[in-house]
């Protein structure tokens, strides 16, 4: 691979080991603590390449899971028990090699937010979360005209129900308000594009996904001007044409990666990448990855971890592979089950991930996940020095950052401990079990 | 697999446009004064203390110690009025929200005259037979869904004011720019506050989360604020931290509450703040959680065993317990957004609703909370009159709005549903009461404050909503 030009000029970052941190936070579930030292040694600029990479789904490393689930020990059965869909796609964020992969399928899955709530079929649900990952870094104009085809998609938005005789406009709307366009049409754009996405069926019986020609509206439609017989495709190609297409998909992906909306130079550059490559997300994703205002506030982390990317994280971090099944509703409390998407429009962004209620769920994650790390009081030294637990802590932990503040509660936290039960055998044990709850569940880990 | 599915599913969407307007909203609320934390307004007055010694103790403390954490004396003196606006009558509003959309039409049914033509032409499919319709006092040609049993309850022991046709001009028929408008009381697509969360900047209170409580996992857009810290929560019992084998959880939570200083950027500010409030939110509901709910006294009326009612019933036990709540937002159960296979859901949802406010009043009033307490339940549109050809009903505009309280005006807001003056290009009802109007009605004769101050812009006349 030749050296990469950024459309956004040079990149040049104040600490580059911190840097390298923050692209695996974006860019996926943190970095692995143990590929730290090669990360640093080789470079950003590597760091970057290596990600984007993958042109296949990428390699799980590691053994597949065996899971509690009933009382009983059993293999991931994704398509037929509960939550082991979301368990399935979780072993894979954990265990992936291409955690780029990963992580923009999740951001195509809140971006084509469709929810198993309604589907109510796991194998269409995850022959979705396939398309997805795919296309994660493929061409966008693909991945839409797959998933007006998609299963899942078509019963998320009542395409097979829509008839000539009364278009459903469900799809259409969404396909531009959501998925494509964000603004730039008007409602009878809806109307129409709706007739013209009228013929698709569904046989609930065989469960079998079809067309009737006699179900289409064969007339002339007028969409964004166009004026035509036009097909589902048709409205497809329209949307993916329209001038407000491009601005609006590299903010959206921009969002994922970045807080705020994107510089006007970078969009700029984003929509000329975009357009340039025939609606190729490799080279807009890879040129985020280059953009400087990803990697500002390196010393202050500026984005709400969601939390799928905080529970992956953790679990990566600490080495905590998946063998139970309470990651499932632990995550519906902290506000994001996969396959789950409270509607359409994806799942809440940035600040609003953070509630009482999420992070009293957070926190309550991190119970279990410690749970899975449980040891006895008698491992501990009782004359463990404050520093040695604390350092016991940040290890554990994958040495997350902390700021100042918070390493110096911790050191006080450390330090009283010892001071108050010097004699008492389990306190140096709980000082370990607190320093590392802490860690994990305090505000420095909800942000990246 | 079943054909029966919750709808269109665009509603309480998150969209670019509010992503960008939301990351400006949201600034770090002011760090809550350790000590107050942890003798939190709940264990003060289980010690037997009186309000107003809370009042003064909780002020007087609160005074001392934010003085160190550098607040200037102005925002002290609005803290301690906002305190003592904490009084036995202080009024409290809660919202309760029907997701989706619901059906008006189907909800309060024209039974007579010439909006019956009408609707027995357009409501082929589903329409409810005029004979089973449950009689309005006074009102002939209109009749309650016949599950809607609590909704004529309430309505026949004048309690619930009826607001048909509700909308705004040139309704939006998406679920997520309506619902937004609604909840940020404007019409602008990039407002960042909920209406509720700006009343409590103007006249909140600066330190207690438990202001303003969003009945859910996460936050509520109504309840968004620049300076008033909110709480979001399903119910008191489930606020509770454990870490396994830590014997000492207080001292972890107390180093929890200390943890990520004074931060820079907004989204670490938001994760100390929250942090904190969480730590204050488990103080105040400690009392409350050490009771399970197996040993709750029960209810004059039993609440329906659903996400309404429990929502409602947790809700109950939290303004009983003084903890300084003034507006709260409430989820009822199930989806409204009925596109198909309507009659299947909608009559159990309506029964849902009812049944769950008649406990609700009912509780309210035993505990001597029901002429404080005004309930607004609301969803963000009402649906097309043309039924659709899956047993349901499509998007549309002129929604219906329920008010309960023995204090409102009780009884019809305006003529429903004038079906013979639909709109002319797409059949929908025509728009007869604006929202806002709403709104300012309860700011002003409910909360007292001028609505101008909360809702940005408004230029409309209050509705009359409160008997005098």
């Amino acid at each position: 691979m030749g050296s990469v030009v950024s459309p956004l000029g040079p990149l040049a970052v104040s600490d580059a080991a911190a840097a390298i941190d923050r692209l695996f936070w974006r860019a996926g579930f943190g970095p692995a603590p143990a590929d730290r030292p090669r990360l640093r040694e080789a470079g950003l600029e590597a760091a970057i390449r290596g990600l984007l990479a993958p042109r296949g789904a990428g390699a799980l490393v590691g053994s597949a899971p065996v899971v509690e689930s009933d009382g009983r020990r059993v293999p991931l059965q994704p398509f037929d028990r509960w939550g082991h869909d979301q368990l399935w796609w979780l072993d894979r964020m954990v265990r992936t090699d291409a955690p780029l992969v990963e992580r923009m399928t999740l951001n195509l899955h809140d971006h084509f937010a469709t929810s198993n709530d309604k589907v109510g079929n796991a194998r269409l649900m995850l022959a979705q979360n396939r398309l997805l990952r795919r296309h994660a870094l493929g061409n966008f104009g693909r991945l839409t005209r797959a998933l007006l085809r998609d299963g899942a998609m078509q019963l998320w938005l009542d395409l097979p129900g829509s008839h000539r005789d009364s278009p459903n406009e469900n799809f259409a709307r969404e396909l531009m308000e959501l998925f494509t366009l964000g603004s730039g049409y008007r409602e009878r754009d809806v109307r129409e594009a709706a007739r013209a996405l009228t013929g698709f069926t569904y046989d609930w019986d065989r469960k079998r996904f079809g067309w009737d020609e006699r179900r289409h509206d064969p007339g002339v439609k007028r969409l964004f001007g166009h004026r035509g017989r036009l097909r589902p495709d048709d409205v497809v190609r329209l949307c993916l044409a329209h001038p407000a297409h491009a601005p609006f998909l590299c903010t959206k992906l921009w969002g994922y990666f970045a807080p705020g909306p994107p510089p006007r130079a970078t969009l700029r550059a984003l929509v000329r990448t975009y357009r340039r490559s025939g609606g190729e997300l490799r080279p807009v994703v890879a040129a985020i990855l280059r953009a400087p205002a990803l990697y500002a506030n390196l010393d202050e982390p500026d984005m709400v971890k969601s939390p799928v990317v905080y529970l992956v994280g953790a679990l990566r971090a600490t080495g905590t592979p998946i063998v139970r099944d309470s990651w499932v509703w632990l995550l519906q409390g902290m506000g994001q089950s996969l396959f789950n998407p409270p509607n359409v429009g994806g799942w809440p962004v940035g600040e609003h991930w953070l509630s009482t209620a999420s992070v009293k769920a957070r926190f309550g994650a991190m119970s279990v996940l410690l749970q899975q790390h449980e040891f006895a009081d008698d491992v501990v030294p009782q004359d463990e020095t404050p520093e040695a637990a604390l350092a016991d802590a940040v290890a554990f932990t994958g040495a997350p950052w902390t700021s100042t503040a918070t390493d110096a509660a911790l050191r006080s936290y450390a330090a009283s401990v010892t001071s108050r039960y010097r004699s008492d055998r389990h306190s140096t044990a709980e000082r370990r079990r607190v320093l590392r709850h802490l860690l994990l569940a305090g505000p420095d880990a909800q942000v990246h | 697999m079943t054909a029966s599915h919750h709808g269109c599913d665009d509603h309480r969407r998150t969209l670019l446009s509010r992503r960008r307007a939301l990351r400006h909203a949201a600034a770090p609320a002011v760090p809550v004064p350790h000590d107050l934390l942890e003798g939190g307004a709940a264990s003060f007055l289980a010690e037997g203390r009186s309000r107003r010694e809370f009042l003064q103790g909780g002020v007087g403390a609160f005074l001392a110690l934010s003085a160190v954490g550098g607040l200037g004396p102005r925002t002290l003196l609005e803290q301690a009025a906002a305190a003592g606006a904490e009084a036995a009558d202080a009024p409290i509003l809660v919202t309760l929200y029907l997701d989706g959309g619901n059906d008006g039409l189907n909800t309060l049914i024209p039974v007579a005259g010439q909006d019956r033509s009408v609707y027995d032409a357009r409501r082929r499919r589903i329409g409810i037979p005029a004979e089973r319709a449950l009689p309005l006092p006074g009102h002939a040609a209109l009749g309650w869904h016949p599950q809607a049993v609590g909704l004529r309850t309430l309505f026949d022991s004048g309690q619930l004011a009826v607001l048909p046709a509700i909308d705004y001009p040139n309704p939006d028929f998406s679920h997520f720019h309506s619902s937004h408008f609604w909840r940020t009381g404007t019409l602008d697509e990039h407002a960042a506050d909920g209406w509720l969360g700006r009343y409590l900047d103007v006249a909140g209170d600066v330190s207690n989360p438990l202001q303003g409580v969003a009945v859910q996992f996460g936050t509520d857009e109504l309840l968004l604020s620049r300076r008033a810290p909110t709480c979001a929560l399903v119910a008191p019992g489930d606020f509770r931290f454990w870490s396994p084998v830590v014997w000492d959880p207080d001292a972890m939570m107390r180093t929890f509450a200390s943890l990520g200083g004074e931060p820079r950027t907004p989204a670490l500010g938001r994760a100390v703040a929250v942090a904190r409030q969480t730590v204050q939110v488990r103080s105040a509901l400690a009392p409350l959680s050490a009771v399970k709910d197996e040993n709750l006294p029960p209810t004059p009326v039993a609440y329906p065993d659903t996400d309404t009612g429990k929502g409602l019933r947790n809700l109950a036990r939290m303004l009983g317990a003084g903890l300084g709540i003034r507006v709260a937002t409430v989820r009822a159960a199930g989806g409204y957004d009925t596109h198909d296979d309507q009659p299947a859901q909608h009559g159990a949802q309506l029964a849902d609703l009812g049944d769950s406010l008649v406990a609700w009043q009912a509780d309210l009033a035993a505990r001597g909370l029901d002429r404080r307490v005004v309930t607004m339940v609301w969803s963000e549109f009402g649906r097309r009159v043309d039924d659709n050809d899956s047993n349901g009903t499509d998007h549309g505009a002129g929604g219906l709005m329920l008010l309960v309280s023995p204090r409102v005006r009780a009884g019809l807001h305006a003529d429903a549903w004038d079906l013979s003056r639909l709109d002319r290009t797409d059949g929908n009802i025509r728009v007869a009461i604006d929202f806002r109007d709403v709104y300012a009605g309860l700011l002003e004769q409910h909360l007292g404050t001028e609505a101008g101050r909360v809702l940005p812009g408004y230029r409309g006349t209050p509705t009359r909503l409160m008997a005098a």
